[in-house]
Order: structure tokens, then C-alpha cells, then sequence
């Protein structure tokens, strides 16, 4: 515990958490059936195509090969975590591949042949888009894609048919969830045309981070979906740091937000019967207090106590702790390298 | 049935012609082309009848069950999987359910033209054939004008340009 007290105080009170930006183009190989519908002698076909395409090209770029049901369980976790693949593919990685180098890669037979896919923490989506797409570039010389002038690229899913392109942003914003209500914050996204996930990839919010991105892909082209999610991440963002600091200056409604957090602590501690939804959520706002400055290590919900109710909800559920240490790492609260330590 | 406007597509929208007391008082069988292009009302208005409601519905159709049966022959995906899933089996499931994602699609989208990044050997075989219908229009012209030498030298790299393309 004590690396996970020292970072807890090494925080600036007035950090606002990560922001996650991911950029994946899906494509397809012309001739072979969709993931969905490939045998496996078409499988077969797919993997040595691209495992001969990553010894030509890839290999001498220091990218990695994973056979993903091959590799042990922790190791496939830390993929999961570091959000190279989805949750799908950490339930279910039986014929399924990785190609990577850092926060860039190609998830190989998911829902499309190919998912060329960068992450990067901020709001860069034009690096991001420019480093998928020269991987991209790199694999058309090889490959001939799926593609129809009408439709543009072909994928499995009709929703990614055009650019292909998938564009998620993940965002924690407590006070504007607070101040406007989830439900009422979730609509207003879904109305500006956006899907709107949690970070497991399920409908909903936990923990007031929204996973949002592009809900359509054809008739608009890569630069356009890049300006328009960046505008609005801005914007959020931006939004989320002024009402944080009005909430800061308000004295009636730091004492609010202060009681809120010890009674949904009280809460959580005594209560048996709990969701995700309900410890996640709690994180969240005590996150926010201590962000805000309304809470400090040594005053209001102190962190021996968040500790002690964190350790009675998790009990022994290994996956709860980490996907708790997870969020707290993602809401700046913890650093990746101690995770073990705590 | 066929559309009673265009006379080619099968009709799947009825518009209900109403009167004052809203009464039917006319049926018109069209297709989704006719239906949501052409300006119905100023179809059927006239002098007598100024103030006519029009009500828009869907039929039950008859081509649910053709679309139900539909499946890919490369795949064998069926329409019904498809719907259930969402996911498509191979490119050729995008002529088979053509008609099926177009609909689907439309719900959501203004429009179905792709604006995006362009395959680069697909982006060079447009450029060629732009050049070849250009070379043409010269061609004509030169014959046209009787300049025969300069013809053949298009011609020659007429054929070298279409050459690319094969």
C-alpha cells in the first residue's frame, strides 16, 4: 500500500482525468468471406496471408506477432487494459491474431479481417489517424481491399461501410454528468449523431466515462468524422473544467458533493448487495472531490477508508480489483506500475 | 402490384387520399422511389377537391417475404441472419441484400455516397479512364477536322492508356 499512498499524494489537486482517443480503419481482403462467415480453411488462408505480410514488411518495423489464444490469460488481460483488443476478444481469442508495436497495431479477424487500430492518451486524432493510416497504405500495396465506388470500403457491420473508420473517444466527466443528469447527457450525444458506450463496451455509462464515436462512417469522409469528434472532445472538456471550477467556488456546493461522497461510501460499505455500476460510480465522484480540491488525503473521505471500502466490495473477485484499479489508474489516481502493489 | 406512377418498380407505399370527414375517398399504390420523390399532393389536388389529406402507409408488403427467403449464394448468409446479427458474410452479400441495407441505411443517412480515402490502385484506374474519355473527345475532333496524323498518335496512346487497364 504504501507506493499507492505516495502516488495517491503525489496528485495535483486540480487534474482532470485521462482522455482516451482510439482510431480503427476495419477492412477486409477482397475474395475471402467476412470473419463472421469464414471456415476455417478460409481462416487458414487470412493468417498465413498476413503472417506473410508481417515477415515482409512488419517484422523489420520491431511489430510483434500474437497468436492471442496462445498466450496466457494475464497476458491477454494486459492487452485488454492497455485497450489494444476489445472484450470480446479477451472472452473469446481462439483464432484471432495481433500485430503491435507500442499503442498501434492490427487486430487480425475480429469482426473484420483487419482492424488497424492507434491509441493515444489526449485529443491528437490527427496523429493517430496518420499513423493508421500509413499502416494502412503499407498493407494496400500487398492486399487488395474489399471495396465498391458506391459503398467504399466494404465491412461486416453496415455501420463502418465507407471509411471504415471508427473513432472513440473516452472521457470521465463527473460534474457535468452531476449537473445535467447521465440520462439527459447520454441523449443529448445520441442527438449530435454519436454512439454512446461504456469502457467495456456496453450500453450505459458507469462511472460517468463516456465512450462515445462516430455512429456513421459513409457519406462523410476521415478528415470530417476527425474535425467533428475533436471539436466536441474539446468542448466537453473544456465545459467539464468550468463547471469543476465553479464547483470549487461554491462553497454550498462543495458541502453537497462533499455529503454525497460520504453517504455513497457509508452506503456502499454497508450494503450486500451492489453493482458495478454503484462502486464505479462511487469512484468517480470521490475522484472528482479530491480533483477539486474539496477533498484531501488527510480530510472528508480519507483514503484508508476508500481503501477499506474498495477492499469489502471486491472481497475476493480478482477481476472486480482490477477492473476498480483499472478506473482508478485511467482517473489519474494511481499509476500503471503500482498496480501490483496495492 | 406495380407502381401506379412510374409503372416499373412494385409498389410498397399506399397513400390514402382523404376527405374533409376523413374518409378515403382514393387509393394510390406507389413505390418508395415515387413516394418520396414525386410531390404527391400536387398529384392528386384539383379544382374540386383543394383541401385533400394525404396519409402515409406501409403496406404489410409482399416483398417481406421475398426478402425474408434472399440469401447469399457465395456465403449462404440469409436476409434473416442478417437482420438478427447485423453482420453481413462476404462483399457479395452487398449486391444480394442491396436493396435490404440501402433501406436500412437511409433510415439514419441523408445520403449512400461514399466521400472518403479511395484504394490507390483504384484511384489511378479513374485517372486513367478520365484520360482515355479526354483522348477520345481529341480523337473525334481530329477526324472531324481531318488531321489524320494527329489521330493515330491518339490512337497510339489511346491503346497504350486502355492497355493499363486490362
Amino acid at each position: 500500500m504504501r507506493i499507492f499512498f505516495s502516488n495517491f499524494f503525489s496528485q495535483k489537486p486540480d487534474n482532470l482525468s485521462k482522455v482516451i482517443s482510439r482510431i480503427s480503419l476495419s477492412r477486409n481482403i477482397e475474395d475471402i468471406p467476412f470473419p463472421s462467415r469464414a471456415t476455417s480453411i478460409w481462416i487458414e488462408d487470412l493468417k498465413q496471408r498476413i503472417k506473410n505480410l508481417y515477415q515482409k514488411i512488419f517484422a523489420a518495423k520491431k511489430y510483434q506477432w500474437v497468436q492471442l489464444d496462445t498466450i496466457p490469460k494475464n497476458a491477454l488481460e494486459k492487452f485488454y487494459y492497455q485497450n489494444l483488443i476489445p472484450r470480446e476478444v479477451l472472452e473469446n481469442p481462439a483464432n484471432r491474431y495481433l500485430i503491435y508495436s507500442s499503442h498501434k497495431g492490427i487486430l487480425v479477424n475480429y469482426l473484420d479481417h483487419l482492424q488497424i487500430f492507434s491509441i493515444t492518451s489526449g485529443l491528437d486524432l490527427n496523429r493517430i489517424y496518420q499513423d493508421v493510416n500509413k499502416l494502412d497504405n503499407l498493407i494496400e500495396k500487398n492486399i487488395d481491399y474489399a471495396y465498391s465506388e458506391e459503398w467504399g470500403y466494404l465491412t461486416s457491420h453496415i455501420n463502418k461501410v465507407g471509411t471504415g473508420m471508427d473513432l472513440s473517444v473516452t472521457i470521465h466527466l463527473p460534474a457535468l454528468s452531476l449537473l445535467y443528469g447521465e440520462n439527459r447527457f447520454i441523449q443529448w450525444m445520441r442527438d449530435k449523431n454519436l454512439q454512446v458506450k461504456n469502457f467495456r463496451g456496453e450500453d450505459g455509462v458507469v462511472g460517468h466515462i463516456y465512450h462515445f464515436s462516430n455512429l456513421y462512417s459513409l457519406g462523410v469522409s476521415e478528415w470530417q468524422i476527425i474535425n467533428d469528434l475533436k471539436k466536441f472532445g474539446c468542448t466537453l472538456s473544456k465545459w467539464e473544467k468550468q463547471v469543476r471550477e465553479s464547483l470549487k467556488n461554491n462553497p454550498p456546493r462543495s458541502r453537497e458533493l462533499e455529503e454525497t461522497v460520504m453517504m455513497k461510501g457509508r452506503q456502499l460499505y454497508r450494503s450486500g448487495h451492489f453493482s458495478l455500476k454503484d462502486i464505479f460510480d462511487f469512484l468517480s465522484i470521490w475522484t472528482l472531490a479530491w480533483q477539486c480540491g474539496i477533498f484531501s488525503p488527510r480530510k472528508g473521505l480519507k483514503l484508508i477508508e476508500v481503501r477499506e471500502i474498495l477492499q469489502k466490495t471486491w472481497g475476493n473477485d480478482n477481476s472486480l480489483k482490477k477492473e476498480c484499479l483499472n478506473i482508478l489508474r485511467y482517473f489519474r489516481v494511481i499509476s500503471g506500475e503500482e498496480l501490483c502493489d496495492v | 402490384m406495380k407502381c401506379e406512377l412510374c409503372n416499373d418498380n412494385i409498389a410498397s407505399v399506399v397513400f390514402f387520399v382523404l376527405d374533409k370527414e376523413e374518409k378515403i375517398e382514393k387509393k394510390l399504390y406507389l413505390c418508395e422511389f415515387c413516394a418520396n420523390k414525386v410531390p404527391v399532393y400536387s398529384f392528386v389536388v384539383n379544382q374540386n377537391q383543394q383541401s385533400l389529406h394525404l396519409k402515409k402507409f406501409f403496406l404489410p408488403k409482399e416483398t417481406d417475404e421475398n426478402t425474408s427467403v434472399l440469401s447469399c449464394s457465395y456465403c449462404l448468409t440469409s436476409a434473416k441472419e442478417f437482420l438478427e446479427s447485423g453482420l453481413l458474410g462476404c462483399v457479395h452479400c452487398y449486391d444480394t441484400f442491396q436493396e435490404l441495407i440501402r433501406d436500412l441505411i437511409t433510415e439514419k443517412l441523408p445520403e449512400i455516397i461514399h466521400r472518403g480515402k479511395v484504394p490507390v490502385r483504384l484511384f489511378r484506374r479513374k485517372k486513367i479512364k478520365k484520360d482515355i474519355d479526354h483522348l477520345r473527345q481529341i480523337y473525334q475532333r481530329c477526324l472531324e477536322e481531318e488531321n489524320y496524323e494527329q489521330a493515330s498518335g491518339v490512337v497510339r496512346r489511346l491503346k497504350q492508356l486502355e492497355s493499363y487497364l486490362r
